[in-house]
């Protein structure tokens, strides 16, 4: 793994976090065994779709056990490797608490290739349904347990469809489903970034940038226009191929071959949200649904507009839709395929202050339940109010932290005074106080003081201006917003580069 | 077909279709230039008398029958121009290509929205023609068309 230049974060998230993924952790578990595999069929290395209920939920490589969490309930099970070869579909029961096991594996093909043609035609036009078979297996009770970590898991105690190593298994649940980790260190990184750097001929776009994110985090990506901010979007998105370094997406790695399992798991929002202004916003929705290969796309069309309080437009056409309006629909396209990671370009970029803060409420909504969410911004305040952390960048990445941690970094704490007149002997006053590194006048009566320890200095030099006579107006702690940290560092850039 | 997801085809063709269909200068397009192409032919085949002998009235429709064959090709190069050149022009093909769809799919999608209203509106046009040679040209000439040398049916034969 690269060596990390990011700020560690710090702990846990908020106890709001950890109900949501709580809530959204599946009881039960469907266990898929994808059987045979390896030289001989042109389609065995195919990595294999798992659709429940008409939605792509994750995919199953060869000779893998896939453990998927599922509600309890009745659900329809296929496994689809493309439209034409898919098995059909398995109706189950799952029960509160059971692993549900079934296993699948490509039906042997005929010895002859006119007949296997033929048969393929056939299939393809009528009963395309045959292709794989998806048998049940045994299903395992068992009940919740707690690892010493408190994360919930389960231990599966018979079954033929055990697991053969049952870390793999859980492992790659964490890949294929958007349940958040707590904590980088809980699970795989939503994405680890390593060296990664971009060139297009002579220019750089970015340079030996290196981060994590983890599973549930809202991410910040700021810097000035020019940094790489979109490339950086570009090259994780699979658009456009690195130049070097590596990568991992929603736990897959980042490589040409693997870019439409990748895009399968994240939704890319851009900057202009390139909507097709003579369709109305449904018919634009079902289209991207078609392409992420939703089946039944209109409930999830529903509940996105829903979300981004589009339900009463959705008949319009997109050319009649205002600005603001068109980045909604931009947003509720993104939300449309329950990615793992979502990445977003300025999203509010162009919206009037209401537009604006709708767009905040359904950014706060996403990380509520869990979306890991990569957010591009040139708005400083968007990214405090919304970001969990944040990463400045500038062709090279400058910095990674909380924007806490990133003001403590740069900025000595300090305290404002204000007096009603201006102190006799403040070097005698300042200095005796024990706590106070250095000062500074800010102006007749106004001084600003270097303190280590704002809230225990604070009294003490209340006390001394009392003592020696001043009548203390004010005396506040400075607070340095994302802005000056942003500054500063842009700032140094600045300095840096200047001949 | 192996390794492309059909669905998605059809997501595009779908889309695709829909757009031609709420733009008008596609559906002017697709209207006018059949008819164009079917005027000349038809005033040909009426201009041709029924003294004419055998070779002499062959050669006189073979060229104008070529028109109609120029409905397959130019109809879909006009299709495939503005389906590209509107992509770009909507800035639609960023958030496509975020999408899992593969270039394959998405370039058989649309040829195949490209050639579904051709290949339909050259049929149309054809059967528009001997309709016309069938109900008003002189028994003649209409034989000739029907059963001599190289007729629009047969011709529309080797559309696909």
């Amino acid at each position: 793994m690269c060596p990390s230049i990011s700020v560690p974060r710090d702990g846990m998230l908020p106890d709001s976090r950890s109900e949501a993924y709580n809530a959204v952790t599946a009881p039960s578990i469907l266990r898929l065994a994808r059987q045979g595999g390896g030289a001989g069929h042109a389609h065995n290395g195919r990595v294999w779709q798992v659709v429940i209920d008409g939605s792509v939920v994750g995919s199953l490589p060869s000779n893998e056990t896939v453990d998927l969490p599922v509600d309890a309930g009745h659900h329809a099970v296929q496994v689809t490797s493309m439209r034409f070869l898919r098995s059909p579909k398995e109706s189950l029961e799952v029960k509160e608490g059971q692993v549900v096991g079934l296993s699948c594996q490509r039906r042997p093909r005929h010895p002859f290739i006119v007949q296997r043609s033929i048969f393929f035609l056939v299939a393809s036009l009528f009963k395309h349904d045959l292709w794989i078979s998806l048998a049940p297996e045994d299903t395992v009770e068992t009940g919740p347990e707690t690892d010493g970590n408190g994360n919930r898991g389960r231990t599966v105690t018979s079954g033929a469809l055990r697991s053969p190593d049952s870390a793999t298994a859980i492992t790659r649940v964490k890949e294929i489903t958007s349940a958040p980790a707590l904590d980088a260190k809980a699970g795989p990184a939503a994405l680890a970034v390593c060296q990664l750097t971009k060139r297009f001929g002579q220019r750089t776009a970015f340079s030996e940038v290196s981060f994590e994110v983890a599973y549930g985090e809202v991410f910040g990506f700021l810097g000035p226009n020019g940094a790489g901010k979109t490339t950086t979007v570009r090259t994780l998105g699979s658009l456009i191929a690195p130049t070097s370094g590596s990568a991992t997406v929603a736990g897959i790695p980042l490589s040409p071959q693997n870019g439409v399992e990748i895009r399968q798991h994240i939704a890319i929002m851009p900057e202009s949200p390139g909507l097709y202004l003579r369709l109305t916003v449904t018919e634009n929705l079902e289209y991207f649904a078609g392409l992420y290969g939703l089946h039944n796309p209109g409930p999830r069309i529903e509940k996105a507009l829903d979300a981004v309080n589009l339900a009463d437009r959705a008949g319009d056409l997109c050319g009649g839709l205002s600005k603001g309006l068109r980045q909604r629909v931009g947003l509720a396209r993104t939300l449309l395929s329950d990615p793992a990671v979502m990445f977003l370009d300025e999203p509010t970029s162009g919206l009037d202050p209401v537009a604006a803060r709708e767009v905040h409420n359904l950014i706060l909504e996403l990380r509520q339940q869990g979306v890991t969410i990569f957010l591009t911004t040139h708005r400083l305040d968007e990214a405090e109010k919304l970001c969990d952390r944040v990463a400045i960048m500038n062709t090279t990445l400058r910095t990674v932290g909380t924007p806490a941690g990133l003001r403590d970094q740069l900025f000595k704490k300090s305290l404002v005074v204000t007096t009603a007149e201006p102190v006799r002997d403040p070097e005698r006053l300042f200095t005796s106080i024990k706590g106070v590194d250095s000062w500074h006048a800010e102006g007749p009566g106004s001084y600003v003081l270097s303190v280590s320890e704002p809230r225990a200095v604070a009294p003490e030099v209340v006390r001394g201006l009392v003592t020696a006579g001043a009548d203390v107006l004010t005396i506040g702690e400075t607070q340095h917003s994302l802005e000056d940290v942003y500054l500063e560092l842009i700032a140094q850039d600045v300095e840096a580069h200047k001949p | 077909m192996i390794g492309l997801d059909a669905n998605r085809i059809r997501a595009v063709v779908r889309k695709e279709l829909r757009d031609f269909r709420r733009k008008r200068s596609i559906i002017v397009t697709m209207c006018v230039l059949p008819l164009l192409f079917l005027v000349e032919p038809v005033i040909t085949i009426f201009l041709v008398t029924p003294s004419t002998s055998g070779a002499a009235l062959q050669k006189s429709f073979i060229l104008p029958l070529l028109y109609l064959l120029l409905m397959p090709t130019i109809m879909p190069s006009t299709l495939a121009a503005y389906s590209v050149v509107g992509e770009r022009e909507q800035g639609t093909l960023e958030p496509l290509l975020t999408t899992p769809i593969r270039q394959q799919e998405f370039l058989l999608g649309k040829a195949t929205s490209v050639m579904i209203p051709t290949l339909t509106l050259s049929y149309v046009a054809f059967a528009l023609f001997l309709a016309a040679v069938r109900l008003l040209a002189t028994p003649v000439v209409a034989s000739a068309v029907f059963h001599d040398s190289p007729t629009p049916s047969r011709c529309s034969c080797w559309l696909p």
